[in-house]
């Protein structure tokens, strides 16, 4: 069936009242981007990568360790990080699954299994030597690797730059960033865009491992250097990260999805951790994570923490089960903030009955004890006021649905709150009950989304019947929607839908945003 | 030899009929006469006294009268009540006749009104009126056979030379003039006169005492329902050998105005004979013993104001007529063969061939098998045939040649075509026009003069069409292209003309596409509306589907277009799997409140997707809501297995979610 698709721009008026702009808020503890801007400036970065590096010459670490200007160690940090996390059973699986992928076929390229993976990621380094693959071990591919190396550099000697390849429904995409190559191979719907936004991601991964400075350095000293040896135990966040990346909308919209709570529930948690605090020197950012969901955040004035960083910073908590058991020590490179330095984290859960994660972040090393002592107390504190009650009351609560909020014909929605860089989702209810749906109706919304910012033409309006569902997509001045209906509904019910929607999302924007931003 | 005798028969294409009409020949006691009005031969022995014998197509009549004297002229009348007979020059006998009592003794007579006329001749036209043509003039007399009196009704005084008559246009062609080259038609209807326009013959110098144009060189005749008067010219040339001879057409218009319309090249000289066989004029020449055949409804050469026609066919012969004559004994019966083309021959009008030494009357027939060979231009030999009377077979049988001789005939089809449906619109107009009852005065004018020129055309129709050639093709012969080729410039010609295809035609020219697996043509025919759309089609359209993918949506929208078939659009749909279109239509059409929930939810079950199913659901526990004020169904729906299976598949997700009642939570209230 044809899918039937209209972009009235007129449906504004109906909406909504001017002015209704759910979640909007002057202060932001956010630095405020659209996933595209970033995709923009992939581009023009990565055809110049010496002005890139001039750029990122001035660090905010350095600024902040007013007091230090010596180097950071090469290799003891993250070697060290990486033995911790070696014993990770997350990692034992991880390594067994990709024996057991590679033993199915000795040639991964002869395997049918691994052909019809969806999403190929690969990782090389710019002499072609294989770094990362998604679904086999690296060293099987390393001709496969070559011929990526090969189309590159000889994109490159014409003075150009190979962006992406289409060869029927797969698509190819290359993302060129300092000494490394990173390439995708999707038969997804996802747009050149995303899936650039993906390796970049991937990218900021291995950045937030190694910082930039260093990579750069250790591949200025051997151009086929195999980095393979100091990313050891780091697959496991990349792995992670594609995986997350896969189901989680947070990627493409490039926002944050806060848990919701009573407005005076979280400003107590967050005068909590402010009080406690303040007195410590050189702490820049207290970041509470509840089910990947941000409880608050707290950050040093004039300081912004950028989604992306929050993303990366996500996925080393989701992916690290590690932490849960002891507080630890890590230290983490925030691609956004500063890809040459690194930041020194305390992260740890709350308490044993409180699974929400407190990470510290400082630019001083040994500071440890002095986190350590403040998270004690913190969480005193947080038991004393019955937060951290109300912290499990919301993570354990099944997520409120469209059904819930009276909205029949909705089945699911994505808004995000353009000013604050945060989203709210409602809870997945028949019929996406299973992995597969889910997936789907993420791919649907990122069609949506790319459709929506495309940079040839970009739209305001969507309403899309599709084969399963009608599908509806707005741009306004401070908030994007993507809405999934019923597929018989009528575009007079959608609209009523959406606006009665808006409506309850206002009336709740103070559970569901955080609206204020607070500093130290 | 047999072979041999066929091959030279298909040669002929004039015949003389197989059992000609035999009477006495002309002798020193017996005279022969010859009523060309009844076509009847009167063999008058000795006066009548020893016996007369009629022989007509009908009728064979034997009596006896008195001999008052030699008979010049003797002509039943038209009811065969009276028995004219002229014995001088200046008056002619009537005497009364009954089948029953034959004969009647009486005669009572009339002589002719100007002193010193002298009576050239007389013919019988409407009931028991007699014309009579003496060389001052023409009488006209009405007979009463029970008063045995005789009354004149009108006269007209001219000098007359001759005269022609024919008893088919009741016209009567009198020649006048010293030179004879002045000819007045007369009109008869019954106990008048009319005269019409008079006309004169251009002559060349021609000897004294000769007439311009003699009378055996005139014939009456009636050609396509329009009078004609065929005339004879010899133009001598240099010398004898070089000259050539026309003949011209005079066409009467509404009894009014006769104009020379058309010239018939003859390129020989001599003696010729003419005849009209189904109205076609034949032009015998006594020289050269062959026949040439002219067609004046076929278009001609014309010159502004006359069209000049050349013979159909080559002149050829008469075919050899083997006359039955009695052996040497009774039983014995001997065949001896004819003289063709004799000087005993006498012609009449229309297709009269009389041998007066043998005492045979022939007609002369056509024979169109022999006719069709000769004809090469195919246009032609259709049109020709067209204007044929009883051709339809062989008119049928000709197309079906045509068609095996694709593709070399396929340049003259669209022309043929044309031809053979131009002939069915104007028949199928003046259906209209019949069933339309009657229209205005005028109209009736128009629509009866266009009618008449259609009347002698030969009508095959679509079902002809079908039946004897289209549904014929074999697939051996033709290719296949060919046939689609010659269906299409058909079905075009029909369009052309407006004529409305009927749905044999459309279904045969599907088959054939299907047949050939030419699938994409049919696309093209459906799309751009050459086959009209009808619930047939589309069903045989959705037959194709496993054949060619698209005919599914060919089929949809011709359904669509229809604009009656929401309950076949409904049933497509869901065959298909394509429950939510199906839904969509339910409601584009505004019948969501009456379609069966069970027919959809059946559907949606059997596609075994978790995601359509629980889409049809909620579709229909929202009409619910709408209609009954809850999602339940109604008992009467017998949906309780489909809440089960809701029930079976969204179960768990479905009770946490209703199960998450939570007081932070504030619903709008719907």
């Amino acid at each position: 069936m044809a899918a039937k698709e209209s972009a009235v721009e007129t449906i504004d008026d109906g909406i909504a009242e001017p002015g209704i702009e759910p979640g909007a808020s002057s202060e932001t503890m956010l630095v405020t981007t659209d996933s595209f801007d970033e995709y923009e400036q992939e581009m023009s970065s990565s055809i110049d990568g010496d002005r890139q590096m001039k750029e990122s010459t001035g660090s905010t670490i350095s600024e902040i360790q007013e007091d230090s200007t010596q180097d950071i160690p090469i290799s003891a940090s993250p070697q060290e990080s990486g033995k911790t996390l070696s014993l990770d059973d997350a990692e034992m699986d991880d390594v067994a699954h990709r024996l057991g992928q590679s033993n199915i076929d000795g040639d991964p390229l002869r395997c049918k299994a691994w052909l019809a993976q969806k999403k190929h990621i690969f990782i090389l380094s710019q002499a072609g030597k294989p770094i990362y693959s998604r679904y086999s071990s690296e060293d099987k591919l390393v001709t496969v690797m070559g011929v990526m190396q090969a189309l590159v550099s000889f994109v490159q000697a014409g003075s150009d730059m190979i962006r992406s390849v289409h060869a029927g429904d797969t698509n190819f995409v290359f993302v060129v960033k300092g000494p490394l190559i990173l390439v995708a191979v999707s038969k997804t719907l996802e747009s050149v865009p995303q899936l650039t936004l993906q390796l970049t991601y991937v990218y900021n991964q291995i950045i937030s491992v190694l910082t930039q400075s260093q990579l750069n350095r250790v591949y200025d000293q051997r151009r086929n250097f195999d980095l393979r040896r100091l990313l050891t135990g780091s697959e496991r966040l990349i792995d992670h990260l594609l995986n997350f990346m896969d189901r989680e909308p947070a990627f493409f919209l490039g926002a944050i999805k806060c848990l919701p709570l009573l407005p005076s529930m979280r400003s107590s948690i967050t005068q909590t951790i402010i009080q406690t605090c303040a007195k410590i020197k050189n702490l820049v950012f207290a970041i509470l994570l509840a089910n990947n969901q941000l409880v608050t955040l707290v950050r040093m004035n004039k300081f912004f923490l950028h989604p992306m960083d929050l993303h990366i910073i996500q996925n080393l908590v989701d992916s690290s089960e590690s932490l849960k058991t002891a507080e630890s020590w890590t230290p983490i490179c925030l691609p956004k903030f500063d890809s040459n330095g690194y930041m020194h984290g305390h992260v740890s859960y709350l308490s044993e009955d409180c699974q929400a994660c407190l990470l510290l972040l400082t630019v001083d090393r040994d500071v440890f004890f002095v986190l350590s002592d403040a998270k004690q107390k913190i969480v005193e504190k947080l038991r004393r006021t019955n937060c951290l009650e109300a912290i499990n009351e919301s993570m354990n609560k099944p997520t409120i649905t469209t059904a819930d909020i009276g909205l029949p014909d909705m089945r699911h929605v994505l808004y995000k709150c353009k000013s604050t860089a945060q989203f709210w989702n409602p809870g997945f209810q028949p019929p996406y009950t299973t992995d597969e749906e889910i997936e789907r109706l993420l791919g649907l919304y990122q069609c949506l989304h790319h459709r929506l910012h495309s940079p040839s033409r970009p739209l305001k309006l969507i309403f899309q019947q599709l084969d399963k569902e009608t599908m509806l997509a707005w741009v306004a001045s401070g908030f994007e929607l993507y809405v999934t209906f019923e597929p018989l509904v009528t575009k007079p019910d959608a609209i009523e839908a959406v606006s009665k929607l808006l409506k309850w999302i206002k009336k709740e924007e103070e559970r569901l945003f955080i609206l204020n931003s607070p500093t130290f | 030899m047999e072979a041999d005798d066929r091959g030279q028969n298909d040669d002929y294409y004039l015949e003389l009929s197989a059992d000609p009409i035999r009477f006495e020949s002309v002798s020193c006691l017996t005279n022969v006469f010859f009523d060309d009005s009844k076509q009847q031969v009167f063999a008058v022995r000795s006066g009548g006294v020893t016996g007369v014998l009629v022989k007509g197509p009908d009728q064979n009549l034997n009596f006896r009268m008195e001999d008052r004297g030699p008979v010049i002229s003797i002509k039943f009348s038209p009811d065969m009540n009276v028995l004219a007979i002229q014995r001088t020059n200046s008056s002619v006998e009537f005497v009364n006749y009954s089948p029953a009592s034959g004969l009647d003794h009486v005669e009572y007579s009339q002589p002719c009104k100007g002193k010193n006329a002298t009576i050239l001749g007389f013919v019988w036209t409407h009931g028991t009126e007699i014309l009579v043509v003496t060389d001052h003039g023409v009488e006209l007399f009405h007979v009463n056979p029970e008063k045995r009196t005789i009354r004149a009704l009108k006269c007209l005084s001219l000098g007359v030379n001759w005269f022609v008559f024919c008893p088919k246009s009741y016209l009567v062609l009198l020649s006048s003039g010293t030179v004879g080259n002045q000819i007045q038609a007369l009109h008869i209807t019954p106990g008048n006169l009319h005269k019409l326009t008079k006309f004169e013959i251009e002559h060349s110098i021609t000897k004294p005492g000769k007439l311009a144009v003699s009378e055996r060189d005139v014939a009456l005749a009636v050609l396509y329902g329009t009078p004609c008067i065929i005339l004879l010219r010899h133009q001598p040339g240099a010398n004898r050998s070089m000259g050539t001879a026309f003949v011209y057409i005079y066409t009467v218009h509404k009894m009014m105005t006769i104009k020379k319309s058309h010239m018939l090249k003859l390129d020989v000289s001599g003696r010729f004979a003419i005849n009209v066989v189904d109205n076609l004029i034949i032009v015998h020449h006594q020289a050269s013993k062959t026949s040439m055949i002219f067609d004046i409804m076929l278009s001609g050469v014309s010159d502004g104001t006359v069209m000049h026609h050349t013979s159909i066919a080559m002149a050829k012969p008469i075919k050899p007529f083997n006359l039955k004559v009695p052996g040497t004994t009774l039983s014995d019966q001997m065949y001896q063969p004819c003289q063709l083309y004799s000087p005993n021959w006498v012609v009449f009008q229309p297709n009269i061939i009389i041998d007066v030494k043998l005492g045979c009357l022939w007609y002369i027939e056509l024979r169109l098998e022999a006719l069709v060979k000769l004809i090469t231009d195919k246009v032609l030999l259709v049109e020709f045939l067209m204007q044929r009377s009883n051709a339809k077979q062989i008119l049928i049988q000709v197309l079906q040649d045509f068609m095996t001789q694709l593709p070399v005939s396929l340049m003259e089809m669209p022309i043929i075509f044309d031809k053979l449906n131009f002939v069915y619109r104007n028949y199928l107009e003046s259906e209209i026009q019949n069933q339309m009852g009657t229209p205005l005065q005028n109209n009736v004018k128009n629509t009866t003069a266009v009618a008449e020129n259609f009347k002698h055309k030969l009508l095959l129709d679509q079902s002809d069409m079908y039946s004897h050639i289209l549904s014929k093709f074999s697939e051996n012969t033709i290719e296949p292209k060919m046939i689609i080729w010659v269906l299409l410039e058909y079905i075009r010609s029909l369009a052309e003309h407006g004529i409305p295809v009927q749905h044999y035609l459309h279904e045969l020219i599907i088959t054939t596409l299907v047949h050939r697996k030419a699938y994409y043509q049919l696309h093209q025919l459906l799309q751009y509306h050459v086959v009209a759309d009808s619930k047939p089609l589309a069903c045989l359209l959705l037959s194709l589907e496993n054949l060619y993918p698209a005919a599914h949506q060919l089929a949809l929208d011709m359904l669509k277009r229809l604009g009656n078939a929401h309950e076949e659009i409904i049933e497509v749909l869901l065959s298909k799997g394509h429950i939510l279109a199906a839904l969509r239509y339910v409601r584009s059409v505004g019948m969501v409140d009456q379609v069966s929930a069970r027919k959809f939810l059946e559907a949606a079950k059997a596609t075994d997707d978790a995601t359509l199913f629980h889409s049809v659901f909620k579709f229909f526990e929202q009409r619910n809501l709408r209609l009954h004020n809850t999602t339940a169904f109604t008992r009467g729906e017998h949906c309780q297995p489909y809440v089960q299976y809701f029930k079976y598949l969204f179960q768990g997700t479905d009770n946490e979610c209703n199960s998450d009642t939570n007081s932070n939570v504030t619903t709008i209230s719907s």
